[in-house]
């Protein structure tokens, strides 16, 4: 008896092992369930859950759930999941769509035009200009941009104002080369009496966005990122040679910000604090420091160059062919993550900008700073994402750390440095 | 007689193996296949988003890794982490068990606050350290500011230098506790009758710590040396959110260099012969640790 008792105990603890993390079908009730994968800051951004609330009371049949992704190297994982044909996801948010190219190259995510005529009832005529575009990898439609971000840089105008730097109108006075944002730089640049930066001149995304202020830094001179090949970034000419150069410089010297090396948000947060001056990144930043330095010291100006372009990314949604619950997904993007709430919202309260025209216009008028890269906002287009993008971008993060802080390694090293890692990689 | 005895004892068995079995099933899918399947990996060429098939190609991988500047750095910079970080983890954490041991009142509240860091998860103290330590608005420059020593202000997380120390620091400060913990137990271990008579016969200071602590905790010497070697040797979590293994590679260690080639760049057989790589240093390192432990015993 007491055999039998321990026997029963053992198959029942291993039965109840086996099935413990069974899978998630549809409930007793009926209702289907479409579960959404997102980092935190796009659930709060992108207002995900007033989205799964909204479309969960338009169809009462559906259930709604959102689960949050640590961050984008998770996102590793689901190839594996991916490619067994298993998922626990039926939509998941990308913070680029250089994290889809692996699994556009797996054939493991839909192509939402060929494979899921989206827009046969959602035109592509609504969407902003170059916004669609930035989901467009690798010759297929594998991305939907939820919403899109362009670079500028935004401006602390109080700081501005005390280094006489503004127009009789209380706008930015322009700058246009990269010369004058060094010098620029400088004037905002405040030490003390030991030498020390107490107040520093700008700040440039070295760290996970290199790639986009490379490329976009080069678009705004010459309206094309790339040279004659049509894929390597158009780095090797004297224009880039002296733009890096006076990024040297000013690194040396104390006028720009070492922090995005080691922390992605080190710049951002110094602009907030009310440290940095000048913050050459995704043009939304200013609106994160409404709270610190207020709307009236805000403003926003163009990438100095000829062009006055500028290069936008979004961030991405992809269904994964795993799901098989496409149909509702395409459903519940079209209808909430694609409605005026999260569209007007995302861009007016956090400056993630509508990728749908019709409130991109709408969330405009509530923010005019905007206006201030209006042109270059216009002209804004994606970058190609290569097949080793994250080593591309690694390898330039070395470069650019290694160089700017190095007193003898030159801007026409860098660029060489930077034209062998191009042809190192796979595209 | 004898036969009843003989199959209750084949009975005991049976049951065990029993058993055992659901260990062994579990140990064989989540230990022993990964690694020989990580072993074959280690021999092929296979990126898991772009190779359809994995392809042999000897020790080549091997090979590559010698020629790669990014390994190669990670490398040194873990064999640099590990010699620095040992010594001060060993040094600091006796001297801090040796002050408890005497210290008998309130203990309890310097034991506590000597473990607190172990209970804290280390990526939140990395993040509460890369506030503190930033350049334009961390505590740290600004308190120097402050007491008028802006001097002495610095880029601590984005100077290649000074960042090394910072990581060095965090992990100490993280895990200084639970080898101190050992110590101290090792310390409690010894027997009172032998600093009576080591008092009697006059040793003090020094001639106490070398004669009589010393020789009497080789084995949590051992113990402690192990694990602070592994500690050291599977370094990640602290730089790469701490400084990304940045600027410039500065602080970019093997551990990290592995998870960034396998689930980056998905070249899992680069990365599967890297990861025996370190395996061998783990080892190599254990067993010095040990050998020593025994020669001194």
């Amino acid at each position: 008896m007491k055999k039998i008792f321990v026997f029963v105990l053992v198959l029942a603890i291993a039965v109840s092992t086996v099935f413990a993390s069974g899978s998630k079908e549809s409930t007793d009730s009926g209702k289907k369930t479409i579960t959404i994968g997102a980092e935190s800051w796009e659930i709060n951004k992108l207002f995900l859950e007033h989205a799964a609330e909204e479309f969960e009371a338009a169809h009462p049949d559906v259930d709604v759930e959102i689960v949050t992704i640590a961050d984008q190297t998770k996102l590793a994982n689901y190839i594996l999941d991916w490619s067994r044909g298993s998922t626990d996801v039926d939509l998941v948010f990308l913070d680029g769509g250089i994290f889809s190219v692996e699994y556009a190259a797996k054939d493991l995510i839909y192509d939402f035009d060929k494979d899921l005529d989206f827009f046969s009832d959602f035109p592509k005529s609504k969407f902003t200009p170059g916004s669609l575009e930035t989901g467009f990898i690798k010759g297929g439609q594998f991305c939907l941009p939820a919403i899109y971000e362009v670079y500028g840089i935004s401006v602390n105008k109080a700081m501005f104002r005390e280094a006489g730097l503004l127009d009789e109108n209380g706008d930015p006075l322009p700058i246009r080369t990269w010369d004058d944002f060094y010098a620029a730089a400088e004037k905002l640049t405040k030490k003390d009496s030991n030498g020390t930066v107490t107040q520093t001149g700008g700040t440039i995304q070295f760290g996970n966005n290199l790639h986009i202020i490379l490329g976009s830094a080069i678009y705004a001179q010459f309206g094309d990122a790339y040279a004659a090949d049509g894929i390597t970034y158009n780095v090797d000419n004297d224009y880039v040679r002296n733009m890096i150069g006076t990024w040297q410089k000013g690194i040396q010297n104390g006028y720009l910000s070492q922090a995005t090396f080691v922390d992605n948000a080190g710049g951002r947060n110094g602009f907030k604090a009310g440290q940095i001056a000048m913050c050459f990144e995704a043009a939304g930043r200013w609106m994160e420091a409404i709270d610190t330095i207020g709307i009236d010291n805000l403003a926003l100006i163009p990438i100095p160059g000829d062009f006055g372009g500028t290069v936008c990314f979004g961030c991405q949604m992809v269904i994964p062919k795993a799901s098989k619950n496409a149909d509702i997904v395409c459903q519940f993007i079209k209808e909430a993550i694609y409605g005026e709430y999260s569209q007007v919202n995302a861009f007016s309260q956090y400056g993630k900008m509508s990728v749908i025209q019709e409130y991109f216009d709408k969330a405009l008028e509530e923010t005019p700073i905007w206006n201030g890269i209006a042109d270059s906002m216009s002209k804004a287009k994606p970058l190609k994402e290569y097949e080793e993008s994250q080593k591309f971008l690694t390898g330039l993060n070395q470069i650019f750390q290694g160089g700017l802080v190095s007193k003898t390694t030159t801007p026409a090293d860098m660029v060489n440095q930077i034209l062998d890692l191009s042809a190192s990689i796979r595209k | 007689m004898q036969n009843s005895i003989s199959s209750r004892k084949r009975s005991k068995e049976r049951w065990g193996k029993i058993f055992v079995l659901p260990t062994c099933l579990v140990l064989f899918v989540f230990v022993v296949y990964p690694v020989c399947y990580t072993f074959v990996l280690a021999f092929s060429k296979y990126n898991f988003a772009f190779d359809r098939s994995m392809t042999f190609i000897g020790v080549q991988n091997f090979i590559d890794m010698f020629k790669d500047s990014q390994f190669l750095t990670a490398l040194k910079n873990t064999l640099e982490f590990t010699l620095y970080m040992f010594v001060i983890l060993i040094v600091l954490s006796l001297a801090i068990a040796l002050l408890l041991f005497k210290k008998k009142e309130h203990s309890w509240f310097f034991r506590i606050s000597i473990f607190m860091p172990i209970v804290v998860p280390a990526s939140l103290i990395c993040i509460l350290f890369s506030f503190m330590l930033a350049d334009n608005f961390g505590i740290i420059n600004k308190f120097l500011m402050d007491i008028g020593l802006s001097r002495f202000t610095h880029n601590w997380l984005t100077d290649g230098a000074t960042a090394k120390w910072c990581v060095i620091i965090v992990e100490v400060w993280g895990k200084v506790g639970f080898c101190t913990i050992l110590f101290l137990s090792g310390l409690q271990n010894i027997s009172v009758d032998l600093f009576e008579a080591a008092d009697l016969d006059g040793a003090i200071g020094w001639k106490k710590l070398f004669y009589i602590i010393i020789p009497n905790i080789r084995e949590t010497f051992v113990v402690v040396g192990i694990w602070a070697i592994l500690q050291c040797l599977k370094l990640f979590v602290t730089p790469n959110v701490l400084t990304n293994g940045g600027p410039a590679n500065s602080t970019l260690v093997m551990y990290q260099n592995i998870y960034n080639t396998a689930f980056n760049y998905f070249e899992m057989g680069y990365a599967a012969a890297q990861a025996f790589v370190l395996t061998a240093l783990v080892m190599l390192f254990s067993m010095l640790n040990m050998k020593i432990g025994k020669k001194e015993a």
